[in-house]
């Protein structure tokens, strides 16, 4: 059993009763409380100790454990996961760049069960982090922090707090400096939470900021040298968005769970809603959407111990496929649910929370934009063509295999910008070679090998900032995520499982990512009656909706 | 006529001066009031639109109300819905049963629904089931005659405010069979019964509209006189597809009033925000996504207008045009309000910050519209069904064949009265409108619109009504190859909900075509010009038909700069643009 499959088991049935139920995550986001007591009970079940590397004394080998994990809080609770694991998000960048001395206290904090709070944003600045009103002055030898991070996750119960602030006058890469603050430290100033903000979802968490008036930090609180902020920021980003799609999974998992309940069990003139052609394509695709997520989270977690250097690109991809991918699975379940998704009770009422939380996960960690425009700059050189290079092909099984082992995550090989890297499509010709005579996945496989031909032209054409722009960094970034599923269908279509090794779920889901593209592809019918007997046979088994279904709590 | 404001704005801009700015806190209605009720669950206070005297606006004026133009009624609860979505849906909550009365009421029932409006009272139709949701042949709760009357039994769920109203229109079995002749609508008028047959049962929490009552009813043998049955017995179904034709496009008005909120609340932000060294509006990709969403206010303007002014002009045809209309104006007002809680970034989320919080309130609420009544699926459903007999006999039609659109269009003429026994259950004959598409290029090639128009917006737009024309004979042989393989049930496939969804967006997308057509001379210069419509066919075809290619900058610029015009200028986001409660003014 691995460690996902035991957190699972050790959480119990949330629909029922265990350590967070939904019907008390639901009256604590009515109340607009912090789930204290789910959090503990998380820390009591060693949780905290997977955001530390094993060589600081944690549990933290590998990222897709980590994702597996995370994933399994989420489909309970997106406030819980969301408060916990954020103390993972503000970790990434002291792990990454860290002095031995500041990666050890950290290690120590999280691993007492202490929060971390990652604070970059401000009020008046929102994404643009190269123009910030917080500063950090040197004087002697200290720094003083002066201003207010806002809409910060943690602030207020957060005991370390890493903190960017402005250590140039002029705006720009190099004007911000990153800091490790503990919060219980003796200061020459003071650092005050400011008040929790009301937010649409995850009303119980701990949405605030942090004002700084004054407080002397010690000059070896700064990570990495003066000016290289923005970069370790970046980079720890890399890391942290290639694993966020495990909260949208999460509730991917519980929205389809609950709306497939209930149209089972609904009748309409006789039969069940499941019956209902319409609603039946609905859960089907969701299915498919859903696998394609995980494909994509599975993927952008492994290739950070296979090819960090290519972070960037997969990183952006995942952020901004996956968590919207899931709000508009969410969206369409919901015409399912009918009049039960609006509703705050019920067994259905945990339907409208993890819709309203989910909401925000393509907003944390850089929105959706924020990751459409790294992507875009980097799409002049993404796009040129290549030929496929034997390292390449090396790394296929290590990057899409999930057997296979992965090398340890070496943080000093990311890198700002891949150079035009990215394995998954460059790899794409191994795949179209490798499909079997007749395969369904042949003409949309060779419709994304001409889209790409015809955008990387397109490109010569669009100006900077441009929607057209944006529009073909979104569509590059669909290309990516369904060449990922190609090349995974392929590495694991022999691991056992007769789904696995039917190609329906993979047609379904490079379909979706083509028509997310703006090149209309249907699910074949067939397809979708495959997708649609699997959902329901896991739902029977009691099994995680995922290509590789882990046995859920039992009931009771 | 630059500055022209259309006649049937006038109730409602007299609303506009009594409520004032919905952004500063001491008015009726304000951003902070709705955000602080819809925060403690309670209902909005209503008291400034009963002193407006906006239940008179559901009356006919033969009843002594002031309804006589359904355009006008829709503009007050656009202005209604601007301020707060909650308060114009528990105000207008009486509409869908007052329609039924209307309808179908004897004079007698008519009085009395009149006379509870008049008096500031509400109404309620109980319809849905807790087990049959909307399939509504399964309706439970049965009337059955007995000697003084009928006595009602059963439970109705999620029934909008059915502890206040005074009366409830209640669909209830009638024959123990079943069948479409087997249910009817009764009045429970709560001055006429005994209380003790009539629980109310504990109140729905909700993700939106979190002041409104929505409660469930259970009758227990609850005993009505016989003159309780409204309409012929039997004639439940037929009523209600009837009238939801009216009432369902009067539901979209809050909604409609919503986007303009949520629109100018991001113009706000992001006219006052800076982002990497320049305004967040200097960003092309960010002025782009301003634009699609006005051009998406403008199309949903487009078809709630023609539905409403179709009461009046073509009630025939609403029988798909209100289908087709609501599926697409609640379809495209979610998708706007995702795009623009993109531009919001965080401030979208946020339920205190940001013109008080109201963005994440319209994000909640807005889905109500497509779950109540009638909504989105269950229209996309009626329309899908009626879609092959429509296109079929549309094609066949002589091109002459359609009846002149002109008084649903030609926004300056009067309106006649309303006629309710026009209303069909079937669509008749040829699609009016689709038949004024395919002829669209003949009227797009006449010399006074060359002469009026510049020639690229016109080239523009007549490129765009050629394509949307392929896609509606596309749609045709669509609908054709379904017919066959899946026999009389093909009107249930998945494949028929989207061909509704396409039909839909043509509707749209011809509706805007026509009022610029029939009514230009109305227009102000922006309006007259077209390259709003050019942009607007466009986005509607790009949805039907998803393409990579160059905006058109120029237009794209106008359009751009209108939307800041008229934020600037406190005037609606629409084609007609009238004013908005001025800013700052308190009432």
């Amino acid at each position: 059993m691995n460690a996902a499959e035991r957190l699972e088991l050790a959480l119990g049935d949330p629909s029922s009763g265990g350590v967070i139920a939904f019907a008390r995550m639901l009256e604590l986001d009515e109340l607009e409380a912090y789930p204290e007591a789910e959090c503990r009970a998380l820390d009591a079940l060693g949780l905290n100790a997977h955001y530390v590397p094993q060589a600081l004394g944690g549990r933290l080998t590998a990222f897709p454990e980590l994702l597996a994990l995370v994933r399994v809080v989420a489909r309970r609770d997106l406030t819980v996961a969301i408060a916990h694991a954020k103390s993972f998000l503000a970790a990434a960048p002291v792990w990454i760049a860290g002095s031995d001395a500041q990666r050890r206290q950290l290690a120590s904090l999280l691993l007492a069960g202490d929060q971390a709070a990652l604070c970059l944003t401000e009020r008046d600045h929102g994404s643009d982090l190269q123009d910030l009103d917080t500063t950090a002055t040197s004087v002697g030898g200290s720094y003083v922090l002066s201003g207010e991070k806002w809409l910060i996750n943690n602030a207020t119960r957060g005991r370390a707090l890493v903190v960017l602030a402005r250590t140039a006058s002029a705006a720009g890469p190099r004007s911000a400096s990153l800091f490790l603050v503990d919060t219980q430290a003796p200061s020459g100033g003071a650092i005050e939470p400011t008040a929790k903000l009301k937010t649409a979802g995850i009303r119980g968490a701990d949405i605030s900021g942090a004002r700084f008036r004054g407080a002397v930090v010690p000059v070896d609180a700064r990570i990495g040298p003066e000016g290289h902020g923005l970069e370790i920021v970046l980079k720890g980003l890399f890391v942290t968005r290639s694993l966020i799609g495990a909260l949208s999974l999460g509730a991917a998992d519980t929205g389809l769970r609950v709306v497939l309940e209930f149209a089972r069990s609904r009748r309409i003139r006789g039969q069940p809603v499941t019956q209902l052609p319409h609603a039946r394509a609905i859960l089907a695709e969701a299915f498919a959407d859903l696998l394609a997520c995980e494909v994509l989270a599975q993927t952008a977690a492994r290739a950070l111990h296979v090819v960090p250097e290519q972070a960037s690109v997969l990183s952006a991809v995942a952020k901004l496929i996956v968590p919207t991918s899931v709000d508009a699975s969410l969206r369409r379940l919901a015409v399912v649910l009918g009049a039960r998704h609006y509703l705050r009770e019920g067994a259905q009422g945990v339907f409208q929370k993890l819709a309203r939380d989910a909401a925000l996960v393509a907003l944390f960690d850089g929105s959706t934009v924020v990751n459409l425009s790294l992507l875009a700059l980097q799409l002049p050189r993404l796009a040129a063509p290549r030929s496929v290079d034997a390292a390449v092909a090396a790394r296929g099984p290590a990057l899409f295999d999930g057997a296979q082992d992965l090398p340890a995550f070496d943080a000093s090989r990311l890198a700002l910008v891949s150079r035009g890297r990215d394995d998954v499509l460059e790899a794409l010709p191994l795949a179209i070679r490798a499909l079997p005579a007749g395969s369904a996945l042949r003409p949309r496989v060779d419709s994304i090998a001409t889209a790409l031909t015809a955008d990387a032209l397109a490109l010569a054409t669009v100006a900077p900032e441009s929607p057209e722009l944006f529009a073909l960094a979104e569509r590059h970034a669909c290309f990516v995520a369904a060449a990922a599923c190609v090349h995974s269908w392929l590495a694991n279509r022999g691991a056992g499982d007769a789904f696995l090794a039917d190609e329906a779920w993979v047609v379904a889901a490079v379909s979706g990512l083509l028509t997310r593209a703006g090149i209309p592809t249907p699910v074949p019918p067939a397809c979708r009656e495959t997708l649609a007997l699997r959902l329901e046979s896991l739902a029977d088994a009691h099994r995680s909706f995922s290509l590789f279904p882990i046995p859920l709590a039992a009931r009771g | 006529m630059a500055e022209a404001v259309p006649s049937a704005y006038g109730p409602a801009e007299a609303l506009e001066q009594t409520l004032g700015d919905p952004l500063v806190d001491s008015n009726p209605l304000s951003f902070r009031s709705t955000v602080e009720h819809d925060e403690r669950e309670e209902r909005p206070d209503l008291t400034a639109l009963d002193a407006a005297g906006l239940g008179r606006h559901y009356v006919p004026a033969a009843l002594d109300g002031a309804l006589a133009s359904h355009e006008a009624l829709f503009w007050l609860l656009r202005s209604v819905g601007r301020r707060d979505v909650t308060a114009a849906t528990s105000h207008a909550v009486s509409l869908p049963a007052a329609v039924l009365a209307w309808h179908a009421g004897t004079p007698a029932q008519q009085a009395r629904v009149a006379e509870i409006l008049l008096g500031g009272g509400q109404l309620s139709i109980a319809f849905h089931e807790q087990e049959h949701g909307n399939d509504f042949m399964a309706t439970e709760v049965a009337a059955e005659p007995t000697a003084t009357g009928f006595s009602l039994r059963g439970e109705k769920w999620v029934v909008a405010n059915a502890r206040r109203s005074a009366l409830l229109v209640v669909l209830a079995r009638t024959a123990a069979e079943g069948g479409a002749r087997g249910f009817s609508l009764v009045l429970v008028d709560k001055a006429r019964i005994d209380p003790s047959g009539m629980e109310f049962l504990e109140r729905f929490k909700t993700l939106g509209v979190r002041g409104q009552d929505i409660d469930g009813v259970r009758f227990s043998d609850l005993a009505l006189p016989p003159d309780a049955l409204l309409g012929a017995p039997g004639s439940g179904f037929e009523l209600s597809l009837k009238c939801s034709q009216v009432s369902r496009t009067l539901s979209l008005g809050p909604l409609v009033g919503a986007l303009d909120t949520a629109l100018r609340s991001s113009v706000a932000f992001l006219d006052a925000r800076r982002l990497y060294g320049e305004p967040a509006l200097a960003i092309p990709a960010v002025r782009a996504a301003v634009v699609d969403a006005f051009l998406d206010i403008l199309l949903v303007e487009c078809a709630t207008l023609a539905c409403t002014r179709a009461i009046h002009a073509a009630p025939d045809r609403l029988v798909t045009w209100a289908p087709a209309g609501k599926a697409f104006v609640t379809e495209t007002a979610e998708s706007a309000l995702h795009d623009l809680s993109v531009l919001l970034g965080a401030r979208f989320y946020l339920r205190d910050a940001w013109w008080q919080g109201i963005f994440q309130k319209i994000v909640r609420d807005a889905p109500l519209t497509r779950v109540s009544h009638f909504g989105g699926v269950v229209s996309l459903a009626h329309l899908g069904a009626a879609l092959p007999a429509l296109y079929e006999r549309t094609a066949a039609a002589a091109d002459a064949a359609g009846a002149s659109l002109a008084p649903v269009f030609d926004l300056g003429r009067p309106l006649d009265p309303a006629d309710g026994t026009r209303l069909r259950l079937v669509p008749h004959g040829a699609d009016p409108l689709l038949l004024a598409l395919r002829t669209a290029h003949e009227r797009l090639e006449s010399g006074a619109l060359a002469s009026e128009t510049e020639p690229v917006i016109l080239l523009g737009i007549r490129s765009e009504v050629a394509r949307l024309r392929t896609e509606s004979d596309a749609l045709r042989a669509f609908l054709e190859t379904l017919r066959a393989p899946h026999g009389p049930g093909h009107g249930r496939a998945p494949e028929m909900l989207t061909a509704a969804r396409r039909h839909a967006a043509l509707f749209a997308g011809t509706a805007a075509l026509l009022f610029w057509l029939e009514s230009r001379g109305g227009l102000d210069d922006f309006g007259k010009a077209g390259a709003w419509l050019h942009l607007a066919l466009r986005r509607v075809r790009q949805r039907l038909q998803p393409a990579l290619e160059v905006r058109p900058v120029e237009e794209d610029t106008s359009v751009s700069a209108r939307v800041m015009d008229l934020f600037h200028r406190d005037r609606w986001f629409s084609l007609l643009a009238p004013p908005l409660a001025a800013r700052g003014s308190r009432r």
